[in-house]
């Protein structure tokens, strides 16, 4: 046997059985998880997806339901209009009994109204009435009417209520036409202000008549006040530049936690064409995550001469050996980095809307974002000890100066009253360098979900 | 179950046989990974990339070119190369080399007395650089030729390396042999 091999030969088969105690159950389980990370990208789609029907729901119950008092209250407006009307042009003495059980169907509505004055806690529906009890009273025998209307709380017309008011005066012929000229002018609109069909259906459905809303609708381009949250993960990219190897792996390449970002955004949108708008906005946004940093390594060549080790041998006699030579010393650091970045950001985009339905639609946009003031605040741990040994903040990170591409797509829902809902995804991916260090590219990748409130200011 | 009907059913697509063969392997993988790591997580992440390599590329094990294990334990060599070529190769020559040289029959005899989770830990202890040269030539049983290539030193710089890792790590087995005999002694007084 040669003797420089003895510690070969010693330990090359020390370790065939040696049992390393590992829970092999969780470590099956984390190589389960590592193979598929699909699953866990999945289980955010599902949130982002989940959350965005809630969402989605949410609104539209708020605004069918808010829909369906104003369908109750067109109906009774239209009745009476039309029995005004009718009223008016026929005569009364062949009709008496049809005109009673008018009002007796009009008497089956009171309740509507009276839920609906209840809320609104006006006299509108009151003032209606006792219109259309003067012109009846007019017409009908006093001793065959029998319906108890009160007379009194007359109130000036609201000018929600205007269009019924002139329809009671002019005649069905007026409501027609503004209903007319009302159609072409919600046909121009961006968004419709009504889902129509739905309040025609109910209509068929429900009541024999009915009149559409008289909402004010003007012409011409409108701006969009918004605001927008977002919630999302982001990736980042990091390379050296001299063709070595990334030193940084990102949390979620190191599978070990979840990267995320959250936006506020505010934003002004101007409609250029009918479909199209620009929108001018500014925002803020924190990403948080965890990265490994594996390999930062300092050599250092310097002339020790006071290199002294103590050693203990078996015989239990120390040996303190004293020399001086050049020694090179390498030192490695594996540790952790968990950083917040924040940065405040100015965008703008060009955007197109695609009208799917009345009141829904789909809303395409891009454009560049620049951040004016970026900082990273965080700390680095080192792996070993657990210890922190500096705040990123004091590592040097530049500030400003950064552009990002951006898309966003959404959908876009009406609620009415001038206001708007957008669910959506907003991507951005930095264009410029992010990093302080000139030797690495450092880019993010941002993927959020975002919801946004609207008013439209005409 | 036979290793090559598990090897079968794994191409098949078989999770219970993933399963098997990582069960029937993992403590061996995760040793080697151990031994070439100083902490446990990163030796697990090595673990895991190692199976992950292996499962990828079962279907260009050739059964008739040699067994699955050597196959396999070439595989996961090859993986911790690859993560020890990408991690860089740092030469530590920090330890003075004024080691007294002691007569060695008694430190191998020494030797057989040390349990494998001693012997463990104090390759762990090593610096980075001597450890990668000792494991890579003791247990791979790479010449230092091949060494210098996959770590990118010279074979001669591979070579001291290692003859400073076999210095290093018997001083400190020396200490700690010295120091369950001095534990022992005090223990029976």
């Amino acid at each position: 046997m040669k003797r420089e091999d003895w510690l070969k030969d010693k330990l090359k088969n020390r370790f065939n059985d040696f049992d390393p105690q590992l829970d092999l159950d969780q470590a099956w389980n984390d190589l389960e998880r590592r193979r598929n990370p699909k699953e866990d990208k999945r289980r955010v789609l599902y949130w982002v997806f989940g959350l965005g029907v809630v969402l989605i729901a949410i609104s539209l119950y708020w605004n069918f339901n808010r829909m369906s008092m104003e369908e109750k209250q067109v109906a009774n407006q239209e009745m009476e209009i039309e029995e005004n009307h009718q009223i008016e042009n026929r005569d009364p003495k062949l009709n008496r009994e049809k005109e009673i059980k008018k009002i007796s169907n009009s008497k089956e509505i009171a309740p509507h109204r009276i839920e609906y004055n209840t809320k609104r806690g006006t006299d509108e529906r009151i003032t209606l009435e006792a219109k259309h009890t003067n012109s009846t009273i007019a017409s009908l025998s006093p001793s065959k009417l029998n319906v108890n209307i009160q007379t009194e709380n007359f109130s000036t017309l609201s000018p929600k209520l205007q269009y019924a008011s002139d329809a009671t005066l002019a005649g069905t012929q007026k409501v027609l036409e503004q209903k007319e000229k009302r159609a072409q002018i919600t046909k121009s609109y961006l968004i419709a202000k009504r889902p129509l069909t739905r309040i025609k259906t109910t209509r068929n459905r429900l009541l024999p008549k009915i009149v559409e809303l008289t909402q004010p609708v003007k012409e011409g381009a409108s701006y969009d006040l918004g605001l927008s949250l977002g919630y999302g993960i982001h990736a980042r990219s990091l390379k050296d530049r001299s063709g070595e190897q990334s030193e940084f792996i990102s949390s979620r390449n190191a599978q070990e936690s979840a990267l995320d970002a959250l936006a506020i955004n505010i934003f002004m949108r101007r409609n250029i064409f009918q479909n199209q708008f620009i929108e001018l906005g500014a925002g803020f946004m924190q990403t948080s995550f965890l990265f490994q940093d594996q390999s930062i390594r300092n050599e250092q060549t310097e002339l020790d001469n006071t290199l002294t080790e103590r050693h203990t041998y078996p015989d239990g006699t120390e040996v303190l050996i004293y020399g001086a030579g050049i020694e090179t010393m390498t030192i490695t650091r594996d540790s952790r980095f968990y950083q917040n970045y924040r940065q405040l950001d100015l965008h703008a985009a060009f955007g197109h809307k695609i009208q799917l339905r009345n009141s829904l639609g789909l809303i395409l946009s891009g454009g560049m974002e620049y951040s004016i003031f970026n900082s990273a605040t965080g700390v680095a741990y080192s792996e070993e000890s657990n210890q922190e040994y500096g705040r990123l903040g004091e590592l040097g990170y530049r500030t400003g100066g950064l552009f990002s591409g951006l898309f966003n797509i959404g959908l876009t829902k009406e609620l009415g009253a001038g206001y708007r809902t957008e669910l959506g995804l907003a991507m951005k991916r930095n264009v410029s360098d992010l990093s302080s260090i000139e030797r690495f590219s450092d880019k993010r990748n941002h993927l959020l979900a975002k919801v946004s409130f609207i008013k439209v200011l005409n | 179950m036979e290793t090559r009907e598990i090897i079968q059913f794994c191409l098949e697509g078989n999770k219970e046989a993933e399963n098997r063969l990582f069960m029937r392997y993992a403590n061996r993988v995760y040793t080697i990974c151990l031994r070439y790591c100083k902490q446990k997580e990163e030796a697990k992440d090595l673990m895991q990339e190692c199976f992950i390599t292996l499962f990828d590329n079962l279907s260009k094990y050739d059964e008739n070119k040699g067994e699955f294990e050597g196959w396999m334990f070439r595989v996961c060599t090859n993986v911790v190369l690859k993560k020890l070529r990408k991690k860089k190769h740092t030469i530590n020559i920090s330890y003075p080399e004024y080691l007294p040289e002691k007569p060695e029959e008694a430190f191998e005899e020494a030797l057989e007395h040390v349990s494998n989770q001693t012997l463990l830990e104090t390759i762990q202890a090593l610096p980075e650089g001597y450890r990668q040269v000792l494991n890579l030539y003791v247990f791979e049983g790479l010449k230092h030729t091949e060494i210098g290539d996959c770590l990118g030193i010279s074979a001669a710089t591979s070579r001291s390396q290692y003859g400073r890792a076999k210095k290093l790590l018997k001083a400190n087995l020396e200490k700690k042999i010295a120091n369950k005999i001095n534990n022992e002694e005090r223990r029976l007084a």
